[in-house]
């Protein structure tokens, strides 16, 4: 039995359908990302398990007590804000001791408390600071610090890094994982940022239309994606409309290019499919190489070069599909110029087949006008 | 270019100049015409007139006190009806912005006649109470007190406020005094302030529910005398002032106001 569990959890307002019978279960002490596009229902539902939205139908379990209906001051919560929610009328110290002083904690216990947390965030110096005085990733950091203060049963995060700019949110992440590993907090993260949710999360839970499309690890989710959405969501992809030549020996046809695949396609003989395969498993065919007969070559152009800082982004086209394929910088090597003829090779354990009737996230179709 | 720049500011000279003597003008003629109670040299005689006439002092407490009141009955009325709507109702808001906009549209008259009319009989003859002439300023505040909280919860991010509140274990009691009241407090001075000043000088009210009030006695001195209007014109616009700076003073040291540094990452 999980630590936060929801049983068929859905969410409307009016006619419309925010969440749509949802099923979850959280460890203890795990850290999970609700990773999805705008009104995928991930901030509802968090906002449901900290208890500012009541459930239309289905049940909330923490700890194993059903708190569907219980209101947010007695969950015992604490809850991270997009933007900060920090007291204005109150020090960095006060904002920190909030919670404990409404629990009736005694004040030397708050005053050691509160020290505690300004260690853990390591900004000691600003303890009789107003909000208005600190940068945003300060305040977020206060903000962390007071959700946690008071000890609370599992922390809820809501996209608390979308408000800062790059690099804080690159270090500030690190600093919310290090603490919740520290004191093993149970977690749940909401962000649209798959970078983010890959970096700090134990599972990540793709959300689409108000439902789970698919939760797994960062590496699963990553390598293994269920289904073209998630596939597309998460990281760049190419994502080419097929058709099963050869069921028996997983062989795909794209237009006139025929591809190997490692994908069990029983029972899909003719039938169209998704193939998808990351930029990075493709690799420029070197003379020397030998093809095995589980390598994949195509011969095109080069289409358009992005130089990415550590890599190097190439468009090619294929007759008439169009690949993404990213390469690692290298300083010492020319880059080709568009309309150099090319040959990449990739394995066929790169290419993954999925259904073909699905709509997928970031459309990343090899088709010329996207890319 | 620079032409252009002189000119430019010179002409915005020119208008704060013009804009300043239209104000100052009137105001210094009032005032030296205050000064002019004693045949031939100006002095203060019209401003001792009117301290030592005890009916100002008379309606000046009775209209202090009937502001207080007024101030009370009002915050207490309309800042939980504020919160609320912003928090829980706010599709009713537009509604409520039309109501409070309606004191401007009907004229004073007009409530103190239905004042007297719907409470002149038992049981509830209350026109002899004052009650009923704080219920009507009430009415009158309305608009002041409403928009002024309604700027004030809407420059802070009160649904978010409220809800970090509630997390961290905060019933609506701590809410309201430890985090919404304290936050609000330049937007309560604001209109404290303009409720009392609405109500010491208001005249249609109290005279149509016979009360000695501020607002008779000035209209009453204006109607009878020369320069002692002008004094009081001028004590009035001292009061008026000298609420606006108090609400200045008392909002410079309220933490949370954006006039300090800005942090480093």
């Amino acid at each position: 039995m999980g630590f936060i569990e929801l049983h068929g959890v859905s969410k409307s307002f009016g006619k419309n359908t925010v969440v749509r019978n949802l099923f979850l279960s959280v460890e203890k002490g795990e850290f999970v990302s609700f990773l999805g596009g705008s009104g995928c229902g991930k901030t509802t539902t968090l906002r449901m398990i900290a208890g500012f939205e009541i459930p239309s139908s289905g049940k909330i379990l923490v700890d194993g007590k059903d708190v569907s209906n219980v209101p947010p001051a007695k969950r015992n919560l604490g809850m991270v804000f997009q933007n900060y929610a920090l007291f204005p009328n109150m020090t960095v110290r006060k904002n920190i001791g909030f919670g404990l002083k409404i629990a009736g904690v005694s004040a030397h216990e708050i005053e050691k408390r509160v020290d505690e947390m300004l260690a853990l965030i390591h900004m000691e110096e600003f303890a009789n600071r107003y909000p208005h005085q600190l940068s945003g990733g300060q305040q977020q950091r206060v903000a962390l610090a007071r959700a946690i203060a008071v000890r609370p049963k599992a922390l809820l995060l809501d996209e608390p890094l979308s408000a800062l700019d790059a690099k804080i949110r690159v270090r500030l992440r690190d600093d919310i994982r290090a603490i919740q590993q520290k004191l093993g907090i149970t977690t749940i993260y909401v962000t649209h940022d798959q970078e983010e949710a890959m970096s700090i999360s134990d599972r990540i839970a793709v959300m689409r239309n108000g439902k789970i499309e698919q939760i797994g690890t960062p590496f699963e989710i990553y390598n293994r994606p269920a289904t073209s959405y998630v596939a597309s969501f998460i990281g760049t992809l190419n994502l080419l409309e097929a058709t099963v030549v050869d069921a028996n020996n997983g062989i795909v046809s794209i237009g006139s290019m025929k591809l190997k695949t490692a994908s069990s396609l029983d029972r899909m003989q003719d039938k169209p499919v998704k193939l998808t395969v990351r930029p990075e498993a493709l690799s420029f065919a070197n003379p020397a190489d030998p093809v095995t007969a589980d390598t994949n070559v195509l011969s095109g152009t080069i289409e358009t070069i992005k130089f990415l800082g550590s890599t190097v982004r190439y468009v090619m086209k294929f007759g008439d599909t169009f690949m993404y394929m990213d390469r690692f910088n290298n300083p010492q090597l020319e880059l080709p110029k568009k309309g150099d003829p090319v040959s990449v090779i990739f394995s066929k354990e790169a290419c993954r087949i999925l259904p073909a009737d699905e709509e997928s996230a970031n459309s990343l179709k090899g088709t010329e006008e996207e890319l | 270019m620079s032409n252009g720049k002189t000119g430019r500011k010179a002409l915005s000279w020119v208008w704060l100049v013009l804009g300043l003597a239209y104000f100052f003008i009137p105001l210094i003629s009032t005032f030296l015409f205050s000064l002019k109670g004693k045949k031939g040299v100006l002095s203060f005689v019209a401003y001792q007139h009117v301290f030592a006439d005890p009916n100002f002092l008379k309606t000046f407490t009775f209209s202090l006190q009937m502001s207080i009141y007024t101030i009370l009955v009002g915050l207490i009325l309309i800042v939980p009806t504020a919160i609320w709507i912003n928090l829980k109702l706010p599709k009713v808001k537009p509604l409520i912005e039309l109501f409070s906009l309606m004191p401007f549209v009907i004229p004073p008259v007009v409530l103190a006649f239905g004042l007297i009319k719907s409470y002149a009989r038992p049981p509830l003859a209350l026109v002899s109470s004052p009650a009923l002439l704080v219920a009507g300023y009430v009415v009158i505040s309305f608009p002041y007190i409403y928009r002024s909280i309604d700027t004030g919860l809407t420059s802070i991010d009160l649904k978010v406020l409220t809800e970090a509140a509630q997390s961290l274990g905060a019933g609506w009691g701590s809410i309201l005094f430890r985090v919404i009241l304290p936050n609000l407090r330049t937007a309560l001075l604001s209109a404290i302030f303009l409720t009392f000043a609405t109500v010491i000088g208001e005249l249609t009210l109290a005279v149509l529910l016979a009360w000695p009030a501020f607002g008779p006695y000035m209209a009453h001195v204006g109607r009878d005398l020369a320069y002692e209007p002008a004094a009081l014109a001028i004590l009035s616009f001292m009061m008026t002032w000298g609420s606006i700076s108090i609400i200045q003073i008392l909002s410079r040291g309220i933490p949370g106001s954006r006039s300090n540094v800005g942090g480093l990452h």
